[in-house]
């Protein structure tokens, strides 16, 4: 259990907690620095790496073919912490208006149910690689292991149902950011 | 249609709704200054859509040449300010908002602090009597002067200003500018209003400054700089004592430079410039005719 706590989820506590403190940090930096007006522009960089971000989603669903399912899962972790703190920043502690500050909220959300779903990755993949190793010492057919692993249906059970919340919990982000900056621009 | 499609459309709308019902609570950037506060939930009432906040939406309630002299309601101000009035009829090709914030929130004087002289065009913003016209000093400096004032002063403030003396046409005397500055003590006070100030200080600040001892006289080892051995406190560095030393007895000093013929020799530094009692080049004659102080100061130069 001690095992568990340090090695899986410690280490995605002090990313999530890390992204809050960042922010923080950053926009204390600003701040001291009169520079607090950079926050305002930061919006559509965040915006930006979020949306790249996606290019992980595009790819899994295969609507397009660039980059490896693994680089752009990684690269979907390091954009989506760093767009967080960019909007973060861009948002600063100003409860001023609703939508954004929900749009924030979510995001936020999001972040954390981002890394639980690693979490529970990583711990499915332990699951399997454990099971596989109890397969093989009973001297099977590789292929008759494969099918055994395949109908366990571990990895594919845990991240369907963990998706069915990301996924909308993200959708619901993206449509108060999409509310956000459509009145924005609007009304610039 | 599937979960996350159906999440996103209905928050869509939820938020689309709730902006347009209330958009004060849902979208606005910040309160709006207690004067405007009936206007949180009338975007429109500035704001044109695409295309910002206009200046003319503003004079709508605020006639530009009444900025200053009448409120929104078109009563006349107690205190009418003429240079407010003045300063935004200058500045009428400027949008409001280049010096005026909105959705700040809290005081109005948090909107006046917003102006900086980076928003001016370059036109307006070279000009400055445009709108400080009527701030220039009425001092000597400003007056002679005929340089632009950002040639010496910032946009940040009056003071401190720089001063490039270069830019002053030839033959002008510190003192026509400076005379105020001029110490009142002893070392100054006999340079009188011609003094040669440039002679001491430099142009760039008053201190620190050089003084050339030398040029008057040059202490050695048995002369160390101890002014009130030589000066008097009180009667100016202009005068001078030799007599005050056990070696330079008005009587001996006296016999000494009879013998040489020289009778006037109570000006020692007219002929000796250092300790060196030989400095003189036995040049003296009846009437103590060493040459001025102007001649000297070439030969002495070693």
């Amino acid at each position: 259990m001690k095992r568990y706590l340090t090695t899986t989820l410690l280490p995605s506590v002090l990313i999530f907690m890390g992204l809050l403190g960042a922010a923080l940090v950053v926009d204390l930096l600003l701040h001291s620095v009169d520079l607090a007006w950079v926050g305002r522009w930061l919006g559509p960089v965040g915006v930006a790496l979020l949306l790249l971000s996606f290019l992980h989603s595009l790819r899994r669903r295969k609507l397009i073919r660039l980059g490896s399912p693994k680089g752009l899962l990684q690269l979907h972790e390091v954009q989506g912490w760093v767009g967080a703190l960019v909007l973060l920043v861009h948002g600063g502690i100003h409860l001023n208006a609703w939508i954004p500050w929900l749009a924030l909220l979510a995001m936020v959300v999001v972040v954390a149910s981002g890394l639980t779903g690693k979490v529970l990755l990583g711990e499915a993949r332990k699951s399997l690689s454990t099971r596989r190793g109890e397969l093989e010492t009973l001297d099977l057919d590789p292929h008759e292991v494969e099918r055994r692993l395949m109908g366990m249906a571990l990895l594919t059970d845990t991240m369907k149902q963990w998706r069915s919340v990301h996924m909308p919990l993200t959708a619901t982000f993206a449509a108060l950011t999409l509310v956000h900056v459509a009145i924005t621009l609007w009304l610039w | 249609m599937n979960k996350s499609l159906i999440t996103f459309f209905v928050v869509l709308l939820g938020a689309a709704l709730a902006a347009w019902w209330a958009p004060g609570a849902t979208v606005q950037p910040g309160r709006l200054l207690p004067a405007h506060a009936s206007l949180t939930n009338a975007c429109l009432a500035c704001h044109t859509p695409l295309k910002g906040v206009s200046g003319a939406k503003c004079q709508q309630c605020h006639a530009l040449a009444e900025i200053g002299l009448r409120d929104s309601h078109g009563r006349a101000l107690d205190a009418p300010r003429r240079a407010v009035q003045a300063l935004h009829q200058r500045n009428q090709d400027h949008g409001c908002t280049e010096c005026h914030a909105e959705h700040a929130g809290r005081l109005g004087a948090e909107a006046a602090a917003r102006f900086t002289h980076e928003g001016l065009s370059e036109g307006i913003a070279r000009d400055c009597a445009a709108c400080h016209g009527g701030q220039e000093p009425a001092d000597a400096l400003h007056s002679k002067s005929g340089m632009a004032c950002g040639d010496c002063h910032t946009v940040e403030a009056w003071t401190p200003a720089t001063f490039d003396h270069g830019s002053l046409s030839g033959g002008g005397r510190c003192s026509s500018c400076h005379l105020k500055d001029q110490p009142g003590d002893e070392l100054h006070r006999g340079l009188a209003n011609d003094g040669d100030c440039a002679s001491c200080h430099g142009t760039r600040a008053w201190t620190p400054a050089t003084y050339d001892h030398g040029r008057f006289f040059r202490f050695d080892g048995h002369h160390p700089a101890h002014c009130a051995d030589c000066h008097t406190p009180g009667q100016g560095y202009q005068r001078y004592t030799c007599t005050g030393c056990h070696a330079h007895s008005p009587g001996r000093l006296a016999a000494e430079h009879r013998e040489e013929g020289i009778a006037n020799w109570q000006d020692c530094v007219r002929c000796h410039r250092s300790g060196n009692e030989d400095e003189a080049g036995g040049e003296g004659g009846e009437g103590g005719g060493h040459g001025g102080r102007e001649e000297e100061e070439g030969e002495d130069d070693d």
